[in-house]
């Protein structure tokens, strides 16, 4: 056991914040991570990031990688994240997507996604919640029917984020109409461009963060875009999803954000405050250890660790930590802080889809229960 | 347990054989803890049985030393022994005080109820200027009552020495760890001992565990705990940062009387119970939480360390 930055991850770090002193325009900070999808400005970031091997660092050489370790990437995704998140919605598609698609995908399937993933030239959706199935992702209902070399795709998603943009859509449908539960379930990679596919916004008071409706009707898929076996996709997205729940690194952009508060709150004499400097100490603490428990899940992945419960913990923290800096963010600025976009604003918004984002807080509980603490099915 | 000398990967969370191998060393030397066990006198057999092993008194040289000592400190604390650890395997070799005494551990402002004071055989003070080791005895030192697990009094010592080149920070830093070790390993061994009477104990037709209202809170404390032993860890690695080891002990800290209160809540009467031993952790807490000024001093440090350049 031992916690230390190699020489060249600590130069990785150096270099990048040295790119983004360069590129980062004025008050770009003060966007929230994903609040920009896929604008002409991340479009060229992540071309950017792509030429410099810096999108895709710990990807094989043979998927447009560089063989990197796993910690590259998460230095890569705390620098990116804490200043607002340079690579738009593309965080997604190197996070887990990616690895979805190079861990179950076909020679095909590999050749057609990773290219412009690692080039950071296109833009994917996660097609998963549907208004009968959140929390309780597994009784999703879209459906999937075998004619021929097709699936004929019906159902609804929603609260999807990046929809308008995307390309292409990790799609979760019920392929054994008979089946219930995880059971049956399958896995489509949906170009967006099909006909039968109607994207809508659905109005919310996040503004940070569109969300949108996803309609299928009788879409026609090919069997080729299925990733993984017919009726077994729950394994493989349950593995995607453990890293979704830390792919983006909340907790760094916490930590910048309050950094950005005390250098306010020091200016104003503030800091020197017992019961204010006890309360930034509590937050940036929080913010730490969701980094801390974050790199265990990281060395877990590093390691090659499939399902194990280590990221269910590290949400239960980064949950925590965005709130607590959310909470004395809008308590420093007081009325200032409900001006819009001011940095209390963005991240109160920003903390409360944490606690939803990649699966409630309560189901991070739940598994918690389950798994490290060998409790039976909650009643 | 060196660290890669080839600029490679450094960060590893898995323990390595080495570690995995002392830890349960200095778990068999002290034995099982009974569940009920008088807490006013501390096993200085065992004491010297850890001495012997070397894990008190032995210098602190090289890198990963200070991870050993805090890994051994928080699973002490984890198995609910009662010992000087953190003062004999990190405070006083950090300071190059030698020996295998029983160390307490004290700020030179609050001798009045210091833990360990009428058990060790000397203390470590730590003043504003300097750290004096001063012995102990039955006429320096006065017995206090208490239910909280370690024994404590005050002490007033009339001899003191001066250890040389010792410095105060340092000195507050390495209890702050310490006890931040002790905290994290009390926090895992109480989550340990509520999960398992959960899921044994039947009301209501089934376990209690598989209610949701009460693993939702069994689940916060264990993430409560996890994240304690996790940065108590780290903090040691990197036991010079001021920040990292205060914001450890504020991990550790901030909601051991919540978790305390919250445990025994979730094992109702039986909770209580001597024999049940539950309070060998959560009275510990109790105690570990008052230690250097507290969650919010904690906390201050961290600020101050983070944001003003300050150290402790």
């Amino acid at each position: 056991m031992e916690f230390e930055w190699s020489d060249e991850e600590q130069s990785l770090r150096a270099e990048l914040r040295a790119f983004l002193d360069e590129e980062l325009p004025a008050d770009w900070d003060l966007n929230t991570p994903g609040e920009d999808p896929s604008s002409v400005f991340t479009r060229e970031m992540a071309g950017k990031l792509a030429d410099r091997g810096w999108l895709t660092p710990h990807w094989p050489a043979e998927y447009g990688g560089r063989d990197a370790s796993a910690w590259a990437f998460v230095i890569v995704a705390e620098e990116l994240w804490a200043v607002g998140e340079l690579r738009g919605s593309q965080y997604m598609n190197v996070s887990w997507i990616g690895p979805a698609i190079m861990a179950a995908g076909t020679e095909a399937q590999k050749q057609e996604h990773l290219g412009p993933i690692a080039r950071g030239d296109v833009h994917w959706c996660q097609g998963f919640s549907e208004p009968g199935a959140g929390s309780d992702l597994a009784s999703l209902q879209s459906a999937a029917a075998r004619d021929g070399d097709h699936y004929v795709v019906n159902g609804e998603k929603i609260w999807t984020s990046y929809a308008r943009q995307a390309d292409y859509c990790f799609l979760l449908v019920r392929t054994d109409p008979t089946s219930q539960g995880a059971r049956g379930i399958s896995i489509l990679l949906v170009p967006m461009d099909l006909p039968g596919i109607t994207v809508e916004v659905v109005p919310t008071m996040l503004e940070i963060h569109v969300v949108h409706r996803i309609t299928f009707r009788d879409v026609r898929v090919p069997v080729s875009c299925r990733l993984g076996d017919e009726h077994e996709g729950w394994g493989l997205i349950r593995e995607a999803l453990a890293y979704e729940r830390v792919g983006a690194p909340r907790f760094a952009r916490g930590a910048y954000v309050l950094d950005r508060l005390a250098e306010w709150a020091s200016d104003q004499g503030l800091l020197d405050d017992p019961e204010l400097a006890g309360r930034f100490g509590r937050a940036r603490a929080a913010c730490q250890a969701a980094r801390i428990l974050t790199y265990r899940v990281m060395d877990d992945r590093a390691k090659g660790r499939p399902n194990t419960p280590t990221p269910y913990v590290a949400r239960v923290a980064i949950v925590r930590g965005e709130r607590a800096v959310a909470e004395l963010g809008m308590d420093l600025m007081g009325s200032e802080g409900l001006l819009r976009r001011s940095r209390a604003d963005s991240h109160v918004r920003t903390a409360m889809i944490a606690g939803l984002g990649g699966g409630s807080y309560e189901v991070q509980l739940n598994l918690i229960a389950r798994l490290c603490l060998g409790m039976k099915t909650g009643a | 347990m060196p660290g890669h000398e080839d600029g490679g990967l450094r960060v590893d969370f898995d323990l390595d054989d080495h570690q995995t191998t002392r830890l349960a060393e200095a778990a068999a030397l002290v034995g099982d803890v009974p569940a009920a066990y008088p807490t006013t006198a501390v096993d200085r057999d065992a004491y010297a049985r850890l001495a012997d092993a070397g894990f008190v008194g032995r210098p602190l040289l090289g890198r990963g030393d200070h991870l050993m000592a805090a890994l051994v400190v928080e699973e002490l604390s984890h198995l609910a022994v009662v010992l000087p650890v953190a003062a004999g395997a990190l405070v006083a070799p950090g300071l190059g005080i030698p020996g295998r005494s029983l160390f307490a551990v004290a700020d030179a402002g609050a001798l009045g109820l210091v833990r360990y004071a009428g058990q060790a055989d000397a203390a470590i003070v730590i003043g504003t200027d300097g750290v004096d080791v001063a012995q102990l005895g039955p006429e320096t030192t006065t017995d206090a009552e208490t239910a909280y697990v370690y024994p404590i009094g005050a002490i007033e010592p009339d001899v003191h020495e001066r250890v040389a080149d010792a410095d105060p920070c340092t000195a507050r830093r390495l209890w702050r760890l310490g006890l931040a070790a002790e905290l994290a390993g009390a926090l895992g061994g109480a989550v340990e001992q509520v999960a398992a009477y959960l899921n044994e104990r039947e009301q209501f037709g089934k376990p209690l565990g598989s209610l949701q209202a009460l693993q939702h809170r069994v689940a916060e404390a264990f993430a409560a705990a996890e994240a304690a032993r996790w940065f108590v860890r780290y903090a040691a690695w990197h036991h010079d940062d001021e920040e990292a080891v205060a914001a450890a002990a504020l991990t550790a800290s901030d909601r051991a009387h919540e978790l305390c209160m919250d445990l025994h809540q979730l094992c109702g009467a039986r909770g209580f119970t001597l024999d049940f031993g539950l309070y060998r952790w959560t009275l510990r807490l109790e105690a570990l939480r008052q230690e250097l000024g507290g969650p919010d001093a904690h906390a201050r440090l961290v600020t101050a360390a983070r944001w003003r350049g300050a150290a402790g």
